[in-house]
């Protein structure tokens, strides 16, 4: 079986070595990085990732904005994408649904409830 | 008179037909009822057979649904056991990961303030909160004066004399202070009813500063044995990565003054 490629998308290189140690351990899937939104958006068009884990608070372009570029692509628009909260708030949700994301997470990041996410999104 | 002893002669022989007749069917009857009798006596010898065979297939069958029963409870145990067991084993998983990206962030840069960012990234991301103060103990040990924050009131934490509130007991001491989970997330004004924990910064066993963390996120209840595993890492690693960047802040300069 193949493994599933998944764009992690967060300014902070902490984040995004504690994502790729949740997940890699799982041995199902391939990573790709990106430190903002626009490198997200790049590689979403060029790599088409299977899902796209992107963080909300981000400098020049927040989750919120490339989550709506992506889906204003038409080759990119059908990507699951899980957005990454600080703050689990309605307004938040909301916003982030509004703008059409699938699913979202908490931090700290729990790895089952992300795997849980995951799976269901690529099923 | 002759025709008399006749007639009487005929009924007579009539009688003795009628009598033989009935004896013989009589004994037909017998003869019957005996075979009929016999039949139902092997009969009944097959299906007592039967049942005791049956009796003994269930008593078998009972003995070896007692034994199933017996071993789909082991099985139900080890079952829970090792469920019970990949949980841990996960959440050690999970903890190591942690402790990794945290050691091998901490010591990623020589350049203070990206370290200062990288605890911050550190205690928001790995720990959970957004309301965090590091501090460095002043030259003459009396003080702790704030090197980085984020998400407080800077201004009221500048300067704490060692030994004062928590955060100050915790330095003296040398030891963590941790809010019981049950009062986390608390919103005084106070400072200390604010703080979740304060972590003392340990360089041989003496303090050269302290992380204090304030509210936790609205999404965390309280703290988890892997942020006291993340504490205990942050005493040592954080405060070796801080005296890290001053020495090599101290060492540029003075190549900087010696080159000129």
């Amino acid at each position: 079986m193949s493994k599933k490629k998944i764009l992690l998308v967060d300014d902070s290189k902490v984040v995004l070595m504690n994502e790729e140690m949740l997940l890699k351990g799982t041995g199902r899937y391939e990573l790709t990085q990106a430190s903002d939104g626009a490198e997200a958006l790049a590689l979403a068009a060029s790599e088409f990732p299977d899902l796209i884990l992107m963080d909300i608070v981000m400098p020049n372009m927040d989750g919120f904005a490339t989550t709506r570029a992506i889906r204003e692509n038409p080759e990119t628009r059908h990507i699951p994408i899980i957005l990454v909260s600080t703050r689990g708030e309605p307004n938040n949700v909301e916003l982030g649904y509004e703008c059409g994301c699938n699913d979202y997470v908490t931090k700290p990041i729990n790895k089952a409830e992300l795997l849980e996410k995951i799976e269901n999104l690529l099923d | 008179m002759s025709n008399n002893r006749k007639e009487r002669s005929q009924f007579v022989e009539h009688v003795r037909e009628h009598t033989q007749r009935y004896l013989t069917e009589l004994s037909n009857g017998n003869k019957m009822l005996r075979l009929r009798i016999e039949s139902l006596e092997s009969e009944k010898s097959i299906l007592e057979n039967r049942l005791t065979a049956n009796q003994s297939d269930l008593e078998h069958q009972k003995f070896q649904f007692e034994e199933l029963s017996l071993r789909l409870n082991e099985v139900e145990k080890d079952y829970r056991d090792y469920t019970a067991e990949h949980a841990t084993i996960e959440e050690e998983n999970n903890a190591l990961a942690s402790l990794y990206v945290a050691t091998y962030s901490l010591h990623g840069t020589l350049n203070q303030e990206e370290l200062l960012r990288v605890i911050q990234e550190i205690i928001s991301n790995l720990v959970g909160s957004e309301e965090i103060a590091i501090f460095e103990l002043s030259e003459d040990r009396s003080e702790l004066l704030l090197l980085a924050s984020t998400g407080i009131d800077a201004d009221r934490f500048q300067r704490i004399a060692v030994g004062s509130g928590l955060i100050g007991q915790s330095v003296q001491s040398e030891e963590l202070y941790s809010t019981p989970n049950s009062e986390c997330g608390s919103s005084g004004l106070d400072i200390d009813e604010n703080l979740t924990a304060s972590v003392p910064l340990r360089i041989d066993g003496e303090p050269i500063g302290a992380i204090a963390i304030f509210r936790l996120l609205s999404q965390k209840s309280g703290l988890e044995p892997v942020d006291f595993e993340l504490f205990d890492l942050l005493a040592t690693q954080a405060a070796m990565a801080l005296h890290l960047t001053k020495l090599h802040t101290r060492f540029r300069a003075a190549s900087a003054a010696l080159g000129e």
